[in-house]
């Protein structure tokens, strides 16, 4: 009996962490059911109202949601590190052999499987309401490699915040209420010529919009809205926000998992609490 | 296996972040294939204990061998020659029990076949199979608290800490952790435990240290700390309570050591010599004496009392022997 590598460890955990995703209607819903239900509401409802510079509001859609998924998924990483923390499983984790980059790494990679699956939902969602890719095959790979970069660089800010929360239901809040003001100020749904001043300079700026632009134009969905330098340089723009954010929190997501697994302070009465009140909703079922 | 999963600790020190020390200079020795309770109220420091000494947590200072490998040098030799359950059942409740043992044998370092053919062993033993194939979240406590301490046996660990086991159970449950945690020490197995019950500490353990603010303040069998807390006691409850005086005066002729009264409840202290006789002549003083007695029990003083007396009172016993016997 050896110690599993790294490889292994990864493998392992990463496999618990799929098969958990398909036990739990929660975030399927937020993986699958949230995409279709933005594409119908936005195509249907709201859609009609909203003016797109090529004129195919469903097309400019369906970019949009594919990567406002690739993003609210990310906060999946976040809330499920926080509650592997908050459970004692990542303790009985690190009580193991196996190295302890693996946890954090399982938890990143099992996302991007997460992620991976929401495109499918979101461009299948797109492809029955007689929405196409226009940019070939190369460009249809590159939108999806784009996504996932994104999903991957979004997923390390989430296992950043799941970290230094205290609580699932803390990073259940702290992952995600600021995704809806950062998908929203974006050119995700709406394009922003039409927005007042400050807002629109956020929105053009907005990592979400860069990665956006960027799919919408490999994907040929339509002539880019005249804009300003960020929208001219969309692709640049969006492959730097996605190494820039890489590079700032995979090291900090590591050190505030560190820091939160070393022990400095006292475990927190709450989460121990917590616990026990988790023993006893098992106890009552 | 029995003689390499002992637990040596020397000068051992944690200290959190605000605050006083969580441990505080504990030395302790604890032989292989026995089973060790630490007992204390809530702060003593138990829980820091276990999680350093399952490399959780980093010491302060200190020197630790667990099953002869170093913690602070080798810690990745400790994971392997150690089994966790901690205070929570820490598995995935979304999983089944079947799932997590599985999962938990493959982290452990088993070969897929041998994770499976483990945890078919571990279920039909441990008698999981009933609920093996439910999820954690649909068990009952009792039952995830079974998977848990399987999980922490899969890999025929040498030492297995158990961070107040049966805490949270109800006491069919705990009778039956109680007995899978002796199956586990006759396969030879080390145990430390953490308990706050000491009926569990006396049904459990060869040997019990009780502390205090992260200090020993005593180490022994339960039986040495049984005989610390003096000799048998007889506790008489009064049906009135303006009865107690007759009474007084009869136990005073048999010259006991010494005599607490409540409001109806008197304890007197017996010499170890001969209680029953003293019993006996107690209970014929009474009756002639025309005292109506509601109860009447000669007991042993329990670990309760023992607890009592020693995490209660202030420092005195600090100075207590550490030696282990």
């Amino acid at each position: 009996m050896t110690a599993p590598s790294l490889v292994r460890a990864t493998r392992v955990i990463g496999a618990r962490n799929v098969l958990r995703l398909r036990r739990s209607p929660d975030l399927i819903a937020v993986v699958a059911v949230q995409p279709v239900l933005f594409v119908l509401l936005f195509g249907f409802v709201l859609g009609g109202a909203i003016q797109v510079p090529a004129g195919d509001y469903q097309a400019f859609l369906v970019t949009g949601v594919l990567v406002q998924t690739v993003v609210f998924g990310s906060a999946l990483a976040g809330i499920g590190m926080a509650e592997d923390l908050e459970r004692g499983v990542v303790d009985r984790f690190r009580s193991l052999p196996v190295p302890r980059a693996s946890i954090v790494i399982a938890r990143v990679l099992s996302q991007q499987i997460t992620g991976a699956l929401g495109i499918s939902v979101t461009a299948g969602c797109g492809l029955l309401l007689q929405w196409r890719p226009h940019g070939g095959l190369a460009g249809s790979l590159a939108a999806f490699g784009l996504l996932m970069l994104f999903g991957l660089a979004m997923s390390l800010v989430s296992v950043t915040i799941g970290c230094a929360v205290r609580s699932t239901e803390a990073a259940q809040v702290a992952c995600y209420a600021w995704l809806f003001p950062v998908t929203f100020v974006s050119d995700a749904f709406v394009p922003t010529d039409r927005m007042a001043m400050p807002v629109r300079l956020i929105a053009e700026w907005n990592p979400m919009s860069a990665v956006t632009t960027t799919v919408r134009a490999l994907l040929g969905d339509g002539a880019p809205a005249a804009g300003g330098w960020p929208q001219e340089h969309a692709p640049m723009l969006a492959l730097g926000w996605c190494a820039v954010l890489i590079a700032a929190f995979l090291p900090w997501s590591v050190h505030v998992y560190q820091r939160r697994t070393a022990g400095r302070s006292r475990p927190t009465s709450a989460g121990r609490a917590k616990g026990g009140a988790g023993h006893g909703r098992c106890a009552r079922r | 296996m029995t003689a390499s999963g002992s637990i040596v600790i020397e000068g051992l020190r944690k200290r959190y972040e605000h605050g006083r020390p969580a441990v505080d200079g504990l030395d302790l020795v604890v032989p292989g294939g026995t089973v060790h309770a630490l007992l204390g109220p809530n702060g003593a420091g138990k829980t820091t204990t276990v999680r350093i000494l399952a490399t959780l947590l980093a010491p302060d200072s200190g020197h630790v061998l667990v099953a002869g490998a170093n913690l602070r040098t080798h810690p990745h030799l400790v994971r392997e020659r150690i089994g966790l359950c901690g205070q929570h059942a820490a598995l995935d409740h979304r999983l089944t029990g079947r799932e997590n043992l599985h999962m938990l044998g493959r982290l452990a370092g088993l070969s897929r076949a041998a994770a499976r053919e483990r945890t078919g062993e571990l279920a039909e033993r441990l008698r999981l199979a009933d609920f093996a194939g439910k999820t954690v979240a649909d068990m009952s406590g009792g039952m995830a608290r079974r998977i848990d301490l399987a999980a922490a046996f899969l890999a025929r660990p040498r030492v297995l800490f158990l961070d107040e086991p049966t805490t949270g159970l109800d006491p069919v449950a705990r009778l039956d952790v109680w007995e899978l945690v002796g199956e586990l020490v006759a396969a030879g197995t080390t145990v430390l435990l953490t308990t706050q019950h000491l009926d569990e500490a006396e049904r459990l353990a060869d040997a019990v240290s009780v502390l205090r603010d992260g200090r020993l303040i005593a180490n022994g069998t339960p039986g040495e700390l049984k005989r610390q807390a003096g000799g048998p006691r007889l506790e008489i409850v009064l049906r009135h309570p303006d009865q107690r005086r007759p009474v007084l005066s009869v136990l005073e002729t048999l010259a006991l050591p010494g005599i607490t009264t409540g409001d109806r409840a008197i304890v007197a202290h017996l010499a170890a010599t001969d209680p029953l006789a003293l019993l006996g002549t107690a209970v014929r003083a009474l009756a002639s004496a025309g005292v109506e007695v509601e109860e009447l029990a000669l007991r042993r003083p329990s670990l309760e009392d023992v607890f009592v007396a020693m995490t209660s009172e202030p420092r005195k016993h600090r100075q207590e022997e550490r030696s282990f016997t």
